[in-house]
């Protein structure tokens, strides 16, 4: 016998989260949707990606400006980059727990492509937050009508900068921080000078969410965020990274030489309030989690298809006990993972922000005509400051100040718990496959590559941990 | 050696990672194969290739600390290099802790004095069973079989063979004989100097004079287990050094990020696993039998994981970058516990042979 079937129980997602047997009494639309996602995920994943992967990731070591473009544009198929965008203006219409199931499963494959849909919804999410529901007629409506002509209109978030990286995704830390991309009002709009660094899809997106502010002293107070394209005059990629991992998904430096931005690209009011950065954090986490989690899924599905055919002193090597010992730590730190990214998720829709966009709302955007929806006049009402205000006193009044820490420490939890144990799973099942382990051809060690990258971005794992104590341990 | 000259050989090595291995970092990780070569070259004119080899050929005689700070030092600019050093070092110990040098083939003994050698048998196992198998014939050897093997640029191998009756033998012979062929793996995790792949030998003829019994001293084992501490010693020191170097030029979070604790606790971690696993190794090269082959290096591994992911994690997102230089030490001390040390089946041997000496006692139902 030359091989050994070695099946992982736990893949599909009623097996990986019992809860889902309690949900589908209350909700059983929501579980269905989320198995079907989660296959479908998988069905790119097994198909465009894993046969490949290990091969684009040697190519992208040698030349750090290859992008994959084939499985990038092969997600328009599937309608990865209108994930989170409402049915009613083309996209997929799905929530936290959606996009977590499916990174997870995205990322089992190879994080770096997964990553390229990831940081593009992560350009997303300030829209959101802004509660200007015009951005969906706007440059949403073209990523879901380009996606559905095969053309993938990506988008990018460009936040951190060469001086501040924990620093801008702290409302305390910010107070300190030292920013260099500042924005100054003309007429018409603002014209922004300054470089950001290591931001994800940077050198392939086509629209880039900016953050600046007009006096380098005050972030909070004089915070201004943008949306632009990546033909705006002044904006340049000054280069693109080599990185340990997730080479798949391109890290760039961004330069801004005095570019104009109109009024109208400007993106919620100025000044970021610390409500909406903890909001931020409290959405994109969670899925970082996820993303941790599908890399350590990656790395013991990859252990199994090794240990099938690994033999030595005449016997299997998965009948060796310590071997068996190892698996188990691996599947249950997966599993303990799993839950923590999934509350996470589950949170936000409860009791945070996503509480404020409610599914029944969506399902009145599709009843309306397609000609309603892509009409200036709804538009413009949702752009009017009136609208956008009422929508802001309804999240003040539906999330508390208790219920936003609460959320922002689950997500930040997921995040590190998650990494490191990642990291913790990536390492064991390098010590599986031994000498083995220095050998590319597994896709063993690349798990551990990308797997590290999740202990940094969406704050380090050091300001995670500061931000679950703040937000779980209350004072008197 | 004396003793005091361990400062100067921790100095000369300092100065030769700065001229030779600093200039051409970028080149370590995906080199040409003359690249090591030339460092080896340049060691050996720089006096320091003997530093570990027996006083027989050349040798320099070198006391631990000597050696461990030599490993340290070259370690901290290529783990890879100090690796090719601590093998060719094991290798050619082991051939004369097996036999005196004039009692190898001509041929062997020129090797010996002049080429390098790769190891074809556990660094660290004395009881490792060869998967190359050894028969008998009229005039020497046939070798059969095939393993994973690490070729620094090596010209030679020093192999760990089996016999008929199954007994451990040791083999030298070159790796371009006769039957030999090497097939590397297309890159590495880690090491990007080393060349990692399947050394196959079918039906290879070898000279009566080029087999020799395994030594039963562990010496070379001991030396080894010792010499890769060190290495890993050297990485963390320089992650350390770097690290804390930026961490005293960085602001976060309203002050210079030396100053937060989280900081201090993770360079804490490395320093005290750095100066822990020191007197370790030390004692292992010195020849300490209380301490189980293997431990050094295991322990050095073991504590190197947490505390070198966070010589990259101080650098937050520069530390992911190839170009900050840190990420690479992450991969090498990976690569070389994958391939040498194995930390977690090692644990496993100590205790079995731990076990085996406290003689257990029959087993009953």
């Amino acid at each position: 016998m030359n091989s050994q079937r070695l099946r992982y129980v736990l893949r599909d997602f009623p097996n990986a989260f019992p809860r889902a047997d309690l949900m589908e009494r209350d909700q059983p639309d929501l579980v269905e949707e989320l198995v079907r996602l989660q296959l479908k995920a998988r069905d790119f994943g097994d198909r465009y990606v894993r046969p490949h992967c290990v091969e684009w990731d040697r190519k992208a070591g040698e030349d750090h400006r290859f992008v994959a473009w084939d499985p990038i544009n092969k997600g328009c198929e599937y309608g990865f980059f209108g994930v989170m965008i409402p049915t009613a203006f083309g996209g997929m219409g799905q929530r936290g727990p959606a996009t977590a199931v499916m990174m997870e499963e995205l990322c089992a494959a190879d994080a770096g492509i997964a990553n390229v849909f990831g940081a593009h919804g992560l350009g997303i999410v300030p829209l959101m937050l802004s509660l200007d529901l015009s951005w969906f007629f706007r440059h949403l409506r073209e990523v879901t009508d380009e996606e559905k002509k095969g053309n993938p209109t990506i988008f990018a978030l460009a936040h951190t900068e060469p001086g501040a990286g924990s620093d801008v995704e702290d409302a305390e830390f910010g107070e300190t921080a030292k920013l260099c991309t500042v924005a100054r009002k003309v007429p018409g709009g603002y014209r922004i000078s300054g470089s950001k660094v290591f931001i994800s899809n940077g050198s392939i997106a086509r629209y880039i969410w900016l953050s600046a502010v007009t006096d380098k002293s005050k972030m909070l107070e004089t915070n201004v965020q943008f949306v632009h394209p990546n033909d705006a005059e002044g904006f340049s990629v000054a280069r693109v990274e080599r990185k340990l991992g997730q080479r798949l998904c391109p890290a760039a430096e961004l330069h801004y030489d005095d570019m104009f931005v109109p009024d109208e690209n400007v993106v919620g009011d100025v000044g970021e309030s610390p409500r909406m950065i903890d909001h931020a954090l409290s959405i994109t986490r969670g899925p970082v989690g996820a993303i941790a989690t599908g890399i350590a899924r990656g790395a013991l599905e990859r252990t199994l298809e090794y240990l099938e055919q690994k033999r030595t002193g005449g016997r299997w090597l998965f009948e060796e006990q310590w071997v068996q010992l190892t698996l188990a730590e691996m599947t249950s730190s997966i599993q303990a993972a799993r839950q923590l990214y999934m509350d996470s998720v589950m949170s936000v829709e409860t009791l945070g922000f996503l509480k404020v966009l409610q599914p029944k709302n969506q399902k009145l955007l599709d009843l309306l005509p397609e000609s309603w929806l892509r009409s200036e006049r709804l538009k413009n009402w949702m752009a009017n400051p009136r609208t956008i205000a009422s929508l802001k006193k309804r999240e003040e009044k539906m999330v508390s100040d208790a219920d936003l820490n609460h959320v922002v420490a689950l997500a930040s939890m997921a995040k590190f718990m998650c990494s490191d144990l990642a990291m913790k799973v990536c390492r064991q099942a390098m010590e599986i496959l031994g000498r083995d382990a220095v050998d590319p051809q597994w896709g063993v060690e690349k798990c551990l590559r990308d797997a590290k990258l999740t202990q940094i971005y969406e704050g380090t794992n050091e300001l995670n941990r500061l931000h679950v104590t703040r937000g779980l341990i209350a004072k008197g | 050696m004396a003793n005091n000259d361990k400062g100067l050989v921790a100095e000369a090595m300092e100065a030769f990672r700065r001229k030779e291995i600093e200039p051409i970092w970028d080149e370590l990780d995906r080199p040409d194969e003359s690249v090591l070569p030339n460092l080896h070259a340049a060691l050996e004119s720089a006096g320091w290739g003997r530093l570990g080899l027996p006083e027989p050929l050349g040798g320099m005689d070198a006391d631990a600390e000597s050696r461990y700070e030599a490993l340290a030092a070259v370690g901290a600019g290529s783990p890879a290099l100090a690796m090719s050093l601590a093998t060719h070092w094991t290798a050619t110990t082991r051939l004369l802790l097996s036999a005196p040098v004039d009692s190898w083939s001509a041929e062997i003994q020129e090797a010996l004095s002049d080429a390098w050698f790769a190891l074809g048998d556990s660094l660290l196992d004395p009881t490792a069973t060869p998967e190359v198998a050894a028969r008998p014939e009229e005039a020497g050897w046939r070798l059969d079989g095939s393993m994973r093997l690490a070729n620094p640029a090596a010209g030679w191998v020093a192999l760990a063979v089996a016999d008929a009756d199954g007994a451990k033998k040791l083999a030298a012979l070159p790796i371009n004989a006769d039957g030999v062929s090497f097939q590397p793996q297309e890159r590495s995790h880690g090491c990007g100097l080393i060349r990692f792949g399947t050394l196959a030998l079918d039906n290879v003829r070898i000279a009566p004079n080029a087999i020799g019994p395994y030594p039963n001293d562990r010496q070379s084992h001991r030396l080894a287990d010792g010499m890769v501490a060190a290495i890993y010693a050297g990485m963390l020191g320089e992650t350390a050094k770097r690290g804390m170097a930026y961490a005293l030029e960085r602001w976060q979070g309203g002050k210079m990020i030396y100053r937060h604790d989280a900081i201090q606790r993770m360079f804490g971690r490395m320093i005290v696993a750095r100066d822990a696993n020191r007197a370790i190794a030390i004692r292992q090269m010195e020849g300490d039998n209380e301490i189980a082959i293997g431990a050094a290096s295991a322990l050095a591994a073991e504590s190197a994981w947490p505390s070198g992911l966070d010589g990259i994690q101080s650098f937050g997102g520069y530390g992911y970058m190839e170009d900050f230089r840190v990420e690479r030490y992450l991969r090498d001390a990976n690569a070389i516990d994958a391939f040498w040390i194995g930390a977690q089946t090692t644990r496993l041997r100590i205790a079995a042979q731990r076990f085996a000496e406290m003689g257990p006692k029959e087993e009953t139902r």
